[in-house]
């Protein structure tokens, strides 16, 4: 490091070799002389009255350091202390538990339901009425619902007879508009 | 009977942290409170805003060591690290206010120091020619380069040393020196061209 720098550390008291750097300024003219303006310098600056903050401003600044100081770093003590511990935990296990049981009971109850309807709603099978369907077209008039098949086995508005119906409906009009129904041979017309 | 030691910085701190004591912590502060605001002081030229940075500075501080905002960690180094928050309340400071490097040297901002005297102060006269020295000197400082400026409040006012201002400013330790020897250079010119200039003064009349 420069003497001149140096020089700076030796007049703030700082840690540097002090014996070197006297015998520098001993033999050294223009470092003593730096030396002694830094000094004067130095003294100027000493001379002066040290600035000071407002006693409020400390006592303000000390008070904030106390209250900081006793203030808990987690939460609250109120919020603390008003509930026991792990309250919020077995809170929610409780609701979660009757939320659990409303479910089941929800879910068993549309279940029953459901295979109410089902059962209520199913078409009954063909051994359970004790007919097939093509007894069922040979017995039956025409136009008129079974009247011999129970009413709970075939409901009325069973749409397998309105089929057949329909069927044989459609034949017979096909039948009537065959065109030999008249003769097969088509009869030339003659213009007078 | 035995002398009793003062207790150190960091004793304080300890005090402080672990057994709530309010009273190590205003130790703390008034055994610095010269320094610190004294840089402060430096920097912004102006009272009421030193006193409102110096508060700033502590409440960061605070809540730095109740680690609500980091933590202190820098055992053994309590005054130098209060500083480094202290430099970045007052940097913060100057560069809201355009002051860094925008204010006219040597410029007035109209606020004697007479202002900065205690009311009720004892002794007047010396208290008076004390502030006149003061204010004198303050005007020459403002003159210097602001880096200049910088490394004089913080070595002479803090008293931190050079190792510990090259670490804060992040600069080499030969850099901090030779801005301090300019900076003591250049205030020793001011101050010889200036008693040139009452000297004159005085003759003239």
């Amino acid at each position: 490091m420069d003497d001149r720098l140096r020089l700076l550390m030796y007049l703030y008291d700082e840690e540097v070799d002090e014996a070197s750097l006297v015998r520098r300024l001993a033999r050294d003219e223009s470092l003593l002389r730096e030396y002694q303006r830094l000094r004067e310098a130095k003294e100027q600056l000493d001379a002066c009255p040290a600035a000071r903050p407002d006693p409020a401003v400390v006592d303000q600044v000390v008070e904030t350091a106390r209250t900081a100081a006793e203030a808990p770093t987690g939460p609250p003590p109120s919020s603390r202390d008003s509930r026991p511990a792990h309250a919020p935990q077995r809170s929610w296990a409780g609701r979660l538990q009757a939320a659990g049981a409303a479910l089941a009971v929800v879910l068993l109850v549309g279940l029953g339901w459901w295979q109410g309807r089902s059962e209520a709603g199913a078409p009954a099978p063909a051994a359970s009425s004790g007919r097939s369907a093509a007894e069922s077209q040979a017995a039956a008039p025409e136009g008129a619902v079974s009247s011999s098949a129970p009413s709970t086995a075939v409901p009325a508005w069973d749409d397998r007879d309105e089929l057949v119906r329909i069927h044989r409906r459609i034949e017979r009009l096909r039948a009537h508009s065959r065109p030999d129904r008249w003769g097969s041979a088509l009869q030339p017309v003659q213009r007078p | 009977m035995g002398f009793r030691m003062q207790p150190t910085d960091e004793e304080l701190v300890t005090r402080y942290l672990e057994e709530e004591d309010g009273q190590a912590f205003r130790r703390l502060v008034e055994r610095h409170q010269d320094r610190i605001f004294g840089y402060l002081m430096g920097m912004v030229k102006d009272r009421a805003t030193a006193n409102d940075l110096f508060q700033e500075t502590f409440e960061r501080v605070i809540k730095a060591m109740q680690g609500e905002r980091g933590s202190y960690d820098r055992r053994g180094q309590w005054l130098s690290w209060v500083m480094s928050i202290a430099r970045n309340a007052a940097i913060d400071h100057t560069r809201k206010q355009k002051k860094w490097k925008e204010v006219p040297q040597g410029e007035d901002d109209g606020r004697s120091f007479w202002d900065t005297l205690e009311a009720d102060a004892p002794y007047a006269d010396e208290q008076l020619h004390r502030a006149e020295q003061r204010e004198w000197l303050d005007a020459h400082i403002d003159e210097l380069a602001p880096e200049q400026r910088e490394v004089l409040l913080l070595r002479q006012e803090t008293d931190l040393t050079f190792r510990e201002i090259a670490e804060l400013q992040d600069v080499s330790i030969n850099t901090a020196l030779g801005r301090m020897r300019y900076a003591l250079k250049n205030l020793r010119k001011m101050m010889e061209a200036s008693n040139e200039t009452a000297l004159a003064g005085t003759l003239d009349a």
